[in-house]
């Protein structure tokens, strides 16, 4: 008795981590195509230089985003079956792309609200909470945290005037 | 304070390098943060908590490695670099390293 009432607990949170992750996952990936094309214009670059910079109107400065992607119980599920086989996890796969182009996101939508409009030296971090990632112990929790850096600056021929330093914790 | 991640800033000029600067810090959230996570780990999505748990480690050891610069006497933090390791599960530590440095707006010096 007490191990079909496991049974059916495993299938319920497995049938619940499958619809509600899928329509997560679905809406999260069409809000980010939408933020994506809102800002297209900026000139994100990772090269160490000021690609199109010119004279300086303006302070280049730092930008920050993080983003931690949960995994759910289905995709989990999958990826313990995954890996007796072994081979290519895509489950996780879409949970790491998610989390770097949200975390790449923030930080380019925080240089624009400063009213840069391009980002130069931009790189991208595992950011680690805890047991991130693996399955030890049943505080274990699965998920991806990324953390984005990167320097907002001006192009060349962006609006003239000299605006006060931006400091980074003030964004 | 001018913060880049970049070796330099245009429009200014480097007068002087002040060494390295480094900040860190290990930050966890409460139980309650913890137990909603691993509710979200069923369901998927966005873990608000351990995000916002980034934002404020990145803060304080930003905040640290700026008080340090400014003992040193610099007006800019160069080549600003974020490390993060686990210490134990639900607690990140961030480590945030620059180097210091004394510029000046171009035609100034």
């Amino acid at each position: 008795m007490e191990h079909l009432l496991n049974l059916v607990i495993f299938l319920i949170l497995l049938v619940v981590g499958f619809a509600v992750g899928m329509v997560t996952e679905r809406q999260h990936l069409k809000n980010l195509a939408l933020r994506e094309a809102a800002v297209k214009g900026m000139l994100v670059t990772g090269s160490r230089t000021f690609p199109a910079g010119g004279a300086a109107t303006r302070p280049a400065c730092m930008v920050v985003g993080h983003a931690c992607i949960s995994s759910d119980y289905f995709k989990t599920f999958l990826a313990t079956i995954r890996k007796i086989i072994g081979g290519e996890m895509r489950t996780y796969e879409s949970l790491c792309s998610r989390a770097r182009r949200e975390a790449m996101l923030r930080m380019v939508e925080q240089a624009r609200s400063m009213g840069y409009d391009a980002v130069c030296n931009v790189r991208l971090d595992g950011a680690d909470i805890g047991k991130s990632g693996e399955r030890g112990g049943n505080k274990g929790i699965t998920m991806v945290g990324i953390m984005a850096t990167g320097t907002a600056y001006n192009r060349a021929g962006a609006t003239p005037g000299v605006v006060a330093p931006v400091r980074i914790d003030e964004a | 304070m001018l913060v880049v991640n970049t070796e330099f800033i245009p429009g200014y000029q480097i007068q002087q390098m002040l060494g390295m600067v480094q900040g860190n810090t290990v930050r966890s959230k409460h139980v309650g943060r913890d137990i909603a996570a691993s509710l979200k780990n069923i369901v998927g999505g966005e873990l608000r908590g351990y995000t916002e748990l980034l934002t404020e480690a990145r803060r304080e050891a930003t905040e640290r490695m700026l008080a340090q610069a400014k003992e040193l006497g610099a007006n800019a933090v160069l080549n600003v670099r974020y490390t993060t390791s686990s210490v134990t599960s639900g607690a990140a530590e961030l480590y945030a390293y620059g180097t210091a440095a004394l510029v000046v707006p171009e035609g100034q010096a």
